[in-house]
């Protein structure tokens, strides 16, 4: 089985597990949420799966370790024992459910559906137009940034030794080709968009549409939400 | 004076200037719709200030002096609005990645017919058209990091035509194709031809373009009309002569990858002190990767890479600039220091060498007047000569040079040849990386051919770059005089 939504369902989807995930005050309910999230990510792909349990186990380890055994030397301590294994286990869940998701998000929310999902979300298309820009050119600045280290290190120049002040003013030799270069770029971009006719107003006027399965998917994480809101913050039920 | 109500673009006694200087004056032609115009000149020369003349983007959005006329179609330019003279007269840029907007294929080209397009069941069926007169059918859902520089520059014409546009500029579109590339260019403008598009293509030099082009205008600093599109070139010897006692570079088994796929498979090659040795392949056939093994900028994954007997995993990228300079092809990216003599000492401070060779490298690529100047001042062909001398500063021993010929005049061409000719005499190791089969017939004693991470061909250059078989193989640009006979007997 696959799952097919839109990218839409995809970012609302997410974010509502982000969110969950810090309203959830009980260890089960996150528990579920956090499930959820790995069971999501293997119908996206197991690839994913294993490369997620690969990084997120050692990182759960220690979270667990530190909220348990040193939660008193946490800033947020508020009382209670020095050692606490439901509030480490609590805080592991929760934070296993919030990296699950954002790995998902992470791998498989492509620039492009991050402006769809703007667009759909009536954001001004100014702001959509220029973050499409954005995302399209950021490869072109990550190039030039890596092609001037390149120079650098090819004249003798070592960008990463001393002490931290000298290597910060060793990058602000980095720093004026790569603003040089960025502020030509922006030039030859305005420049095309000139020549390309560009009317803001008619940007992204063709997103596309929402299947059933979508709408049902959203459905269900706005009731989540409420129902969490209600639950943990009002008191209902 | 002729009629100017014709069907043509007609340019008229056109000058322009930004400041006090002219960058050209009393430039004249005609394009009619069919025809292909190529105008040639080095750089500096004025072609893309002509090009953004011919399409009104200066003096309407870009200020400047401009006298003359332009005529559309009998149309005076000047009186049409900028918004209507695009969908007539449009351009594609030398720097083609700026004009994608789009994440994928299918965006940008979405993204101008939405503009241009209101009903949603035109624009799938226009889409469908282009991407099939364009061939990129089967890229639509590509992202356009994913592309190469030929499909971008492919997919940057698509759109442009998406306007249909009577007339096209092209501003300098070979500058970054392989020859593959530049063949797929010259097929498609064949259909633009046919079409009855007028086409201007702008450039250094028009090769691979020899066949569809009707005429060609000369344009350089001083509009005199005296270059040529084809080099004389004397023949090299056939063999290759090597001081086999002592190879400077070694490369043994050597296997590389960035991410997935392997990009070096099993590469071993040994090259000696004193060769002028050219690089050669199609883009991403891993010519700039080898070079980046040499210095240390790159380490092999398996097998080993030794420059004059250091292993380059043992040693930093910054130390093996003693002994290995790299002129990188955009001077612009490298420029970071507020003189020209600041710029070229910088690598001998870093290394705590004496300035001595600094001085020498000045006098040789002819600077040494230029010494106080702010290098961002400096026309295109000093800043080449500024990048070369500032890694000459450190007298290494093996200079790699990549694309060297990419938008350079030929009076620059000429300094980097005769530099490398005196780095030969004084047994010196040069490394070109370039697509300009006459270039590499200039300076080198041997050529190597790469194709998909493996050498499959070394010899010397009239062995490689007279062998049709390879040329074709290997999508390897031809020498000016082979494509001339072959013009002839054509």
């Amino acid at each position: 089985m696959k799952l097919e939504i839109s990218c839409v369902t995809k970012i609302l989807l997410l974010l509502s597990i982000i969110i969950l995930a810090f309203i959830c005050r009980d260890l089960l309910h996150l528990l579920i949420l956090s499930l959820t999230a790995f069971s999501i990510m293997a119908l996206l792909n197991r690839g994913m799966l294993f490369n997620c349990v690969k990084i997120v186990i050692p990182m759960l380890i220690v979270a667990f370790i530190t909220w348990t055994l040193f939660r008193s030397y946490s800033i947020f301590y508020a009382g209670g024992g020095d050692v606490d294994w439901y509030f480490g286990s609590f805080m592991t869940v929760r934070l296993s459910a919030v990296l699950a998701t954002s790995f998902i998000l992470v791998s498989t929310v492509k620039p492009l559906d991050l402006i769809k999902a703007l667009l759909f979300f009536k954001l001004p298309r100014k702001a959509v137009l220029v973050a499409g820009l954005t995302f399209r050119h950021i490869h072109t600045v990550a190039n030039d940034y890596r092609t001037i280290k390149e120079a650098l290190t090819s004249k003798g120049f070592e960008l990463d030794k001393g002490s931290l002040i000298k290597r910060i003013k060793n990058y602000s030799l980095v720093i004026v080709p790569l603003l040089v270069r960025c502020i030509e770029n922006a030039e030859k971009l305005s420049l095309a968009l000139e020549l390309r006719g560009i009317k803001i107003e008619n940007y992204g006027r063709f997103s596309e549409k929402l299947s059933g399965l979508d709408i049902l998917v959203m459905t269900i994480c706005v009731i989540c939400i409420v129902f969490a809101i209600l639950y943990y913050w009002i008191g209902v039920f | 004076m002729e009629a100017i109500n014709n069907q043509e673009l007609r340019v008229v006694e056109l000058s322009c200037r930004y400041n006090k200087h002219w960058v050209f004056r009393n430039v004249s032609f005609t394009v009619k719709p069919g025809e292909i115009v190529g105008i040639v000149g080095p750089s500096g020369s004025g072609k893309t200030t002509l090009a953004c003349c011919l399409v009104g983007v200066i003096p309407k959005k870009i200020k400047a002096e401009v006298s003359g006329k332009i005529y559309v179609d009998g149309r005076d330019l000047s009186e049409i609005p900028f918004e209507k003279s695009i969908k007539i007269l449009n351009m594609v840029l030398q720097s083609y990645d700026m004009q994608i907007f789009g994440l994928t294929v299918r965006e940008d080209l979405l993204f101008t017919l939405e503009n241009i397009e209101h009903d949603g069941e035109e624009i799938k069926r226009r889409l469908n058209r282009i991407l099939k007169s364009f061939g990129l059918e089967k890229y639509v859902d590509y992202e356009v990091s994913e592309l190469s520089g030929g499909l971008r520059q492919r997919l940057a014409l698509a759109s442009t035509i998406l306007m249909n546009p009577k007339y096209i500029v092209l501003d300098d579109p070979t500058a970054n194709l392989d020859w593959r590339g530049v063949k797929e260019l010259a097929n498609i403008l064949t259909e633009l031809k046919k079409n009855k598009h007028g086409v201007i293509i702008m450039g250094r030099r028009l090769k691979g373009f020899e066949s569809i082009v009707d005429k060609v205008i000369y344009l350089n600093r001083s509009n005199t009309q005296n270059n040529s599109i084809m080099n004389s070139q004397n023949l090299p010897n056939d063999t290759v002569e090597r001081n086999i006692c002592e190879p400077v570079i070694q490369f043994r088994d050597v296997w590389f990858k960035y991410k997935r796929d392997f990009v070096l498979k099993n590469i071993s090659l040994d090259i000696y002190r004193g060769e002028s040795v050219t690089l050669m392949g199609l883009n991403g056939s891993g010519k700039t990767t080898l070079a980046k093994l040499i210095n240390g900028l790159l380490i092999p994954v398996k097998g080993v890479v030794r420059v004059l007997g250091i292993d380059t995993k043992t040693s930093s990228p910054a130390r093996m600039s003693r002994y290995v300079g790299f002129v990188f092809q955009d001077p612009d990216k490298h420029i970071i220091l507020d003189t020209v003599w600041d710029e070229v000492t910088f690598i001998a401070r870093n290394l705590g060498l004496s300035f001595d060779y600094a001085e020498e490298a000045l006098k040789l690529l002819k600077l040494e007047n230029l010494r106080n100047e702010a290098p961002y001042c400096l026309s295109m062909g000093e800043k080449v000569r500024l990048s070369i001398a500032s890694t000459l500063a450190s007298n290494p021993e093996i200079l790699i040079f990549d694309e060297p010929t990419t938008g350079q005049d030929e009076e620059t061409l000429v300094t980097i040849s005769l530099l490398i000719k005196k780095l030969k005499s004084k047994n010196k190791t040069s490394i070109i990386i370039t697509h300009d089969s006459d270039f590499a017939l200039e300076v080198s004693d041997r050529v190597i051919v790469m194709a998909d991470g493996v050498i499959v061909a070394d010899g010397s250059p009239k062995e490689i770059l007279f062998n049709n078989k390879l040329l074709e193989e290997y999508g390897l640009e031809p020498p000016s005089i082979l494509l001339s006979k072959t013009l002839e007997v054509g």
